[in-house]
């Protein structure tokens, strides 16, 4: 479904993707991994349009989607959940959810996106009314996820979603995704958390100097090994 | 190492020459103008770039320093002060104006900075407007004192003003030379590009605004005072938007966050501008001004200057569009 | 008594002005995080279209095309500078300071271009309202009753727009959090432009009736600015509220200083009162700034 190649991309006078190479299967939930600063952020930003390829290319569903804006590529049911975001501060949760379905191919099916959403993550449904940046952590990170599911994406993109959740949030944002997964959305999963990549995600990469390196695929335990090893340098 | 001292000494020695000769060279009244009131402009606009292209102070009080030291040396002299004295009273003043408009400038940030800063600027020139009975009103103040020291009258000698008024550029672009090289020139640079990392490094970001702002203040007023005793007089419109702008397109174009692009752009500027045929034009001179500004900012950040370099280095001076 | 009511309708009148003008730099602060020094100038251009268009005919069927004219080439002229100057800043690192100086020179451009083109002479526009009507022993032009009556209904009109709306919803989603926004499909680029062309309108709005009551002349929107700038400073730009808070405040102040210190003592006056608002309460009349 969404084919990059080879992308090389930066900021200013700094590259961050020498190169990177990955393909994300439809249907498939798909884990990257890497250390910080390696240009994981910066390759969901560039698959989104926020960053401009400086060399390769990248494609969804056939077209190519590299050089387009950000609009033109969220109308394509790409969509990019950001990491540590507070989403709109001021607005309300249903405002948010709301926000989210703005487009135009969106914007008529929004009763019910807010319905599967708040199924979902029936927490959200309790808050509606209270304000995003009264959010607790957890709270926040599943308005983000629920907003871009107001998109109806056809790949969902989230960008560490475990940041700064404690365990038992990190179990129950889990369960989330898998339900998302199951209703057929092709997910991105960029995190540090491997373990929490591990349980819901089939295949896993591995980002190093902006290159990708490292495939295995889940269940596979002596590639799991070695690519816990090849992270954190020793085997437990 | 020595190819470059020599290369350094050749351009020294050309300055010198230039600096020595240039007034002698020019004979005809008309460019002796230009040349002086260029210079004077000069002064002013590499100044300015102390706050605002090296400290990032969004400061726009700067023609109204010159100002503020033209019109006090123009009334002091009036009412019987010595002219040196009237002079560096001015200086004092200008300094004084910029320490007090530096108050609330250190609170407040970026785009808030500029709206205070020039709005005591036009208040500095609605009262030059209204205070008639002090300074003249709309018609300025006429009829100042020659510059008289010691038996020299420079008044008789215009020769002596382009000298006093390159004297004047040479010791402003020399010191800022050397104090954007001092550990305080880097820490201004320090507070504009990293402002939260230098103040955990130590860097007294407040104290060190302050001072730059007192510092261009110097050589604003001192410039406005060599500016009214010269012309023997002073106009409010050297308060005016268009003076503001114009010095600004020296600013910008000359190249912001550098030494001597300012400098060489108002020299450049005040002599295109004064060319018969853009003399006549009137209002679409400033016109002109703002285009050009813009055009600058869009295509050529770095300015002149940094056109100049870019050949010989290869490496991008620090400016306001980077 | 006569003399508290006539400061009032002055200071409603300047403070109804201002908080048209402010409301607009407010807006596009809000959003685009850049400061309109042009706005002035806009405002000055719009009372100097409507003057063209409304003919010669200072009559009210002058009035009647020049206003509208006025509005819509205002909105589009603002649109066309922010394709110009700010477009091309925003997001550089030194955007900030770039579009201040870019729009510093647009309203140079146009303030010398008008004087150009109509000469420095003052001119005068037709009220909406000719006449005048009696307040207990004090004469107020209807003029006056029309900017008092008119700003607020505007900016109220605004604030349910931007409430209500689902273009105002997106305004101030990208108010808020423009990445977001981006990244969900709102369209920031055609919100950018909206709220310059909305900031234009009021702009010229204010100039026209400004023109309408007191003169029309090339420098008019940079004394206006003035003022503005010590609305925005102390209200300061992030509420719209604040602003238009602040807006009729400093109108009172100023109402008052013309009164009672004079006229050429006022700019001092608002700039003390500046001074000292800054030192006490640096981040603004409702705290909440970008």
């Amino acid at each position: 479904m969404l084919t990059v190649t080879d992308v090389r991309a930066g900021y200013g006078g700094v590259e961050v993707l020498h190169g990177a190479s990955v393909i994300v299967p439809q249907g498939e939930r798909l884990g990257l991994f890497g250390p910080n600063g390696h240009g994981k952020t910066t390759l969901l930003r560039t698959i989104s349009g926020l960053v401009r390829t400086r060399g390769g290319t990248i494609e969804f569903d056939g077209e190519r989607i590299s050089g387009m804006s950000p609009r033109e590529i969220v109308s394509r049911g790409v969509i990019h959940v950001p990491q540590g975001n507070t989403l709109f501060p001021q607005m309300t949760v249903l405002e948010c959810l709301m926000l989210g379905a703005f487009s135009n191919r969106t914007w008529a099916h929004r009763e019910q996106s807010l319905e599967r959403v708040f199924e979902l993550f029936p927490k959200l449904k309790q808050r509606i009314s209270q304000r995003a940046r009264s959010l607790s952590g957890g709270e926040r990170q599943m308005l983000s996820i629920g907003a871009g599911l107001m998109s109806m994406p056809s790949l969902l993109m989230l960008d560490e979603p475990s940041l700064g959740l404690a365990p038992r949030m990190i179990e129950e944002l889990t369960e989330g995704i898998v339900k998302i997964a199951e209703s057929g959305v092709t997910m991105l999963l960029v995190d540090q958390n491997v373990e929490m990549l591990l349980d819901c995600c089939g295949p896993l990469f591995l980002l190093e100097q902006g290159l990708v390196s490292l495939e295995a695929e889940n269940g596979d335990e002596f590639d799991e090994e070695r690519l816990l090893g090849r992270y954190f340098g020793t085997v437990a | 190492m020595k190819q470059l001292s020599w290369r350094r000494a050749s351009v020294a020695l050309a300055v010198i020459l230039v600096v020595v000769l240039l007034p002698l060279a020019v004979t005809s009244t008309y460019y002796r103008n230009i040349l002086i009131v260029g210079l004077l402009y000069a002064v002013v606009a590499s100044s300015w770039d102390l706050t605002l292209g090296y400290a990032g102070v969004f400061n726009f009080a700067q023609v109204a320093t010159f100002g503020i030291g033209a019109y006090a040396t123009g009334i002091l002299a009036l009412r019987g002060v010595p002219p040196i004295i009237a002079m560096l009273l001015a200086v004092m003043l200008g300094v004084a104006f910029n320490g007090l408009v530096a108050i609330p400038v250190l609170r407040l940030r970026g785009v808030y900075v500029a709206l205070l800063t020039f709005g005591a600027a036009q208040l500095v020139g609605s009262v030059a407007l209204g205070w008639t009975s002090v300074t003249g009103g709309s018609t300025g103040l006429v009829l100042v004192p020659d510059l008289v020291v010691g038996q020299f009258d420079f008044n008789f000698s215009p020769v002596a003003y382009v000298y006093l008024s390159e004297g004047l550029l040479v010791v402003t672009l020399a010191f800022l030379h050397w104090l954007v090289r001092s550990p305080f020139g880097l820490s201004l640079l320090a507070g504009r590009d990293a402002e939260d990392y230098a103040a955990s490094r130590g860097v007294p970001l407040g104290r060190q605004r302050v001072l730059a702002l007192a510092i261009g203040a110097v050589f604003a007023a001192a410039s406005g005072a060599v500016f009214a005793m010269y012309l023997s007089s002073a106009s409010p419109t050297i308060f005016g938007f268009s003076t503001a702008t114009l010095v600004l397109s020296m600013v910008l174009v000359g190249g912001a966050g550098t030494v001597y692009g300012p400098a060489m752009a108002a020299v450049i500027l005040t002599v295109l501008q004064n060319t018969r045929q853009v003399a006549g034009l009137g209002p679409v001179t400033f016109m002109i001004i703002a285009v050009l500004i813009v055009l600058v900012l869009r295509f050529l950040p770095g300015g002149l200057w940094d056109f100049t370099k870019r050949g010989s280095r290869g490496r991008r001076q620090v400016a306001v569009g980077r | 008594m006569q003399i508290l009511l006539s400061i009032l309708i002055a200071a409603l009148v300047s403070g109804s002005l201002y908080a048209l003008v402010a409301a607009g730099l407010s807006l596009v602060w809000g959003t685009l995080g850049v400061f309109n020094f042009a706005q002035g100038a806009l405002l000055m251009i719009g009372a100097y279209v409507a003057y063209y268009f409304g003919g010669k005919a200072l009559g009210r069927s002058g009035l009647l095309f020049g206003l509208p004219t006025g509005l819509i080439m205002l909105g589009l002229l603002g649109v066309v500078l922010y394709f110009l100057l700010v477009r091309p800043f925003v997001g550089s690192p030194t955007g900030e300071l770039s579009v201040i100086i870019a729009t510093l020179a647009a309203s140079t451009f146009l303030e010398n271009g008008a004087q150009q083109f109509f000469g420095a002479t003052f001119r005068k526009l037709p009220p909406v309202l000719t006449g005048h009507l009696s307040i207990s022993g004090n004469s107020v032009d209807w003029q006056q009753v029309i900017i008092i009556v008119v700003a607020p209904v505007i900016l109220l009109g605004l604030a349910a727009f931007l409430k209500y709306t689902k273009t105002g919803f997106a305004v101030r989603a990208v108010a808020q959090n423009e990445q977001s926004a981006l990244l969900l499909g709102i369209p920031v680029s055609r919100i950018y432009m909206f709220v310059f062309f909305v900031a234009s309108l009021l702009a010229a709005l204010a100039g026209i009736l400004f023109g309408g009551q007191f003169f029309v002349t090339p420098s008019m929107g940079g004394d206006l600015m003035l003022q503005a700038f010590i609305v925005v400073v102390f209200g300061g730009l992030g509420s719209l509220t604040g602003t238009v808070m602040a807006a009729y405040i400093v109108g009172l102040i100023t109402a008052a200083s013309n009164y009672y210190i004079g006229l050429f003592w006022t700019p001092a006056v608002l700039f003390a009162f500046l001074f000292i608002a800054v030192i006490v309460r640096p981040s603004g009349l409702v705290a909440s700034n970008k």
